[in-house]
């Protein structure tokens, strides 16, 4: 029942004609980011991120929440419509929903993602709702061990999961770290590689993720000169609601996607795209007809819809109760609450859940918003993305120079947000994944401390890391999780290799 | 292997190279424990490694020479993204001026002309009414002092 307390109390935050629109806005922003291809949700956050400066707490948070969210809508969009994800978890959405659209079912494949995004959405936040004060409760038995171990574990399983990339993966995250040991170093307070004076209060996080994703995009986009052919679909209204045949379809998909997306959100480092893809295997797995996957099948577009946005209140789940992002969305996320002041971590739902649960309830308003609007607005949208991609690489590079300049009114993060710029366009040509580099930037400095503290608290030794029982579980999970990987990535190439002697 | 890996694989290498050897200034453990120079320290070390690997790899996997061939033509089609990242570099020193949108008008207009192949007068006017969006957004609302 607290819950749905601090829920009503969060909700009697929001609702104020200010923030409801910024709740609407931030939907429909994050639908149109969402659609563009090469601005996913790490971009759309950390394009408003500086929209956020001098706004409450809690409208800024919602503003970013609800950006987050409305990627996952705005992704399917131009994966229906044109063949073209907005960004990675939209792949799938692409595979079944452009069929749909070619055999002139277009509005149908529309309104049933529309609704399995809504129920996704909704079972997610549901979960975060009760469980992360649970969590939130036995997270304070947790020490300066038990986190480093915990932040380990997150980063470990982002570059596990980059597979064939790993050693890329690797090599952006010590990137990541050396970027963040810039400035104060909070044990000893003594100033690291402060070769201007502006750097004596490190490098600023916002400028960093301003130009990785932002201008990266840009310069990569441009490039590439990508182009959306968006044409002038005409779709009546009646055509986007789905009949009893196909909501009985899309049921069963719907909710297992929903349950299949929350739990991988929750893990640090899967995340949206991965579980996406799990989901439409397992689907394809279970139907009676698994020959018509790829053909436009229902239950291939629910489910993993229904997926990709239950994985955003699952992967908010570990970052609001024990201030770890598994994920590079989530890792933005992480720096604004320390942007506003507050300290992410078990004491974060006690001392600031005012905040928090107005965001959640912001979270849940924004997905009713974006319900309606990705009904009734499809139109709307289209017109919307048509305007904008005409000019976007002038908009983005307005809005992060402007950005840039935000954060202390002076050309220096300008610099700054230039340099990351080019790091991520050489990044993204060249497929370095950016995740691990911003989990690293974020997590490295909070991670350096505990494992100092620790090191401490053991008087100098690391073995205080195996006398702790949940330090020594946690270290035991990590163990299995690379011994998993290891093995998978061995059984995988001998499987290559056979399947390669049988092709000769 | 690409002109472009090759720098983002050199460029992280002496990146992580100079920070090593500034880390060298910083205690690396005492009594108590590890000291501010020992992440760095460490992080250096293994990115200069796997700079290393990657570039060794990289020259394993690939038949011809090791260096990039027909970079006349790399430069061609990165050449977007390279004027982009130069006018953005030109304008942020005339910032040093006083103003930040008059130079990012400028490169706007240049950007518009050049690579999303709109005419003189949509490139004044569209970026004429973004940057007045933007203005009203971070000035006029948010109380940014941005001219």
């Amino acid at each position: 029942m607290d819950a749905i307390n601090n829920l009503l109390m969060g909700f009697g935050e929001i609702l104020t004609p200010f923030n409801i629109a910024i709740i609407f806005a931030a939907g429909l922003i994050g639908t149109v980011v969402g659609a563009l291809p090469g601005l996913g949700p790490s971009a759309g956050i950390a394009l408003m991120l500086p929209l956020t400066f001098g706004m409450p707490e809690a409208s800024g948070l919602c503003l970013l929440t609800g950006v987050y969210m409305g990627t996952m809508y705005g992704g399917r969009i131009t994966s229906i419509l044109i063949n073209a994800p907005g960004d990675a978890p939209a792949i799938i959405t692409a595979l079944e929903g452009y069929p749909m659209m070619q055999q002139g079912r277009g509005a149908m494949a529309l309104g049933i993602s529309a609704f399995s995004s809504f129920i996704g959405g909704l079972f997610g936040l549901l979960v975060l709702i009760f469980l992360a004060p649970v969590i939130a409760s036995y997270a304070i038995y947790l020490g300066p061990p038990e986190y480093f171990l915990l932040m380990a574990t997150g980063l470990a399983t982002v570059m596990l999961l980059a597979g064939d990339q790993i050693a890329k993966a690797f090599l952006v995250t010590c990137l990541g770290v050396l970027v963040s040991t810039f400035g104060s170093d909070y044990v000893s307070g003594q100033i690291r590689f402060a070769f201007v004076p502006e750097l004596i209060e490190g490098i600023d996080f916002v400028a960093i993720i301003i130009g990785l994703y932002g201008l990266g995009e840009v310069f990569y986009n441009l490039e590439k000169r990508v182009k959306l052919n968006l044409g002038k679909p005409g779709f009546r209204m009646k055509e986007f609601i789905p009949g009893k045949e196909e909501l009985s379809e899309a049921a069963a998909p719907t909710l297992r996607g929903s349950i299949l997306g929350t739990l991988i959100g929750i893990v640090p480092g899967a995340g949206a795209t991965v579980a996406t893809f799990l989901d439409y295997a397992l689907e394809k797995r279970l139907s009676k007809k698994p020959e018509t996957f790829g053909t436009g099948n229902i239950a291939g577009l629910a489910g993993p819809e229904a997926t990709n946005n239950a994985a955003v209140p699952g992967s908010l789940i570990p970052l609001i109760t024990l201030g770890i992002p598994g994920s590079g969305g989530t890792a933005i996320m992480l720096g604004a609450l320390i942007m506003f002041g507050l300290r992410p971590g078990p004491l974060l739902m006690t001392t600031s859940g005012d905040i928090v649960w107005a965001m959640i309830a912001g979270l849940v308003l924004a997905n009713v918003f974006l319900l309606a609007s990705n009904v009734l607005l499809i139109p709307v949208f289209v017109n919307l993305l048509r305007a904008v991609q005409g000019n976007l690489a002038n908009v983005v590079i307005a809005l992060c120079v402007v950005g840039a300049f935000s954060l202390a009114y002076s050309p220096f993060n300008i610099w700054i947000m230039l340099i990351f710029g080019v790091l991520g366009y050489l990044m993204k040509k060249n497929d370095y994944p950016t995740g691990p580099f911003i989990l690293a930037v974020v997590l490295a400095p909070l991670a350096e401390n505990y494992f100092r503290q620790s090191v401490m608290l053991g008087q100098g030794s690391a073995r205080i890391f195996l006398d702790r029982p949940i330090s020594l579980t946690i270290l035991i999970v990590m163990a299995l999780i690379l011994a998993l990987s290891v093995f998978g990535q061995i059984r995988g190439k001998r499987r290559a290799r056979q399947a390669a002697q049988a092709g000769e | 292997m690409r002109a472009s890996e090759l720098l983002l694989i050199a460029g992280t290498a002496v990146f992580a190279a100079v920070i090593g050897v500034q880390s060298a200034n910083f205690q690396y453990f005492s009594k108590q424990g590890f000291g501010p120079g020992f992440v760095p320290m460490n992080f250096a070390i293994l990115a200069v490694l796997l700079a290393a690997y990657l570039a060794v790899k990289a020259r394993l996997k690939t038949d011809g020479p090791f260096l990039p061939q027909g970079i006349s033509e790399r430069l061609k089609a990165a050449f977007p993204a390279i004027a982009t990242a130069a006018l953005l570099f030109g304008a942020t020193a005339l910032m040093a001026f006083g103003s930040v949108l008059a130079p990012l008008y400028a490169v706007m207009v240049a950007i518009s002309l050049a690579f999303l192949g709109h005419t003189i007068a949509r490139a004044l006017v569209v970026n004429a009414v973004t940057l007045a969006a933007i203005y009203g957004i971070f000035s006029l609302w948010l109380n940014i002092p941005v001219v």
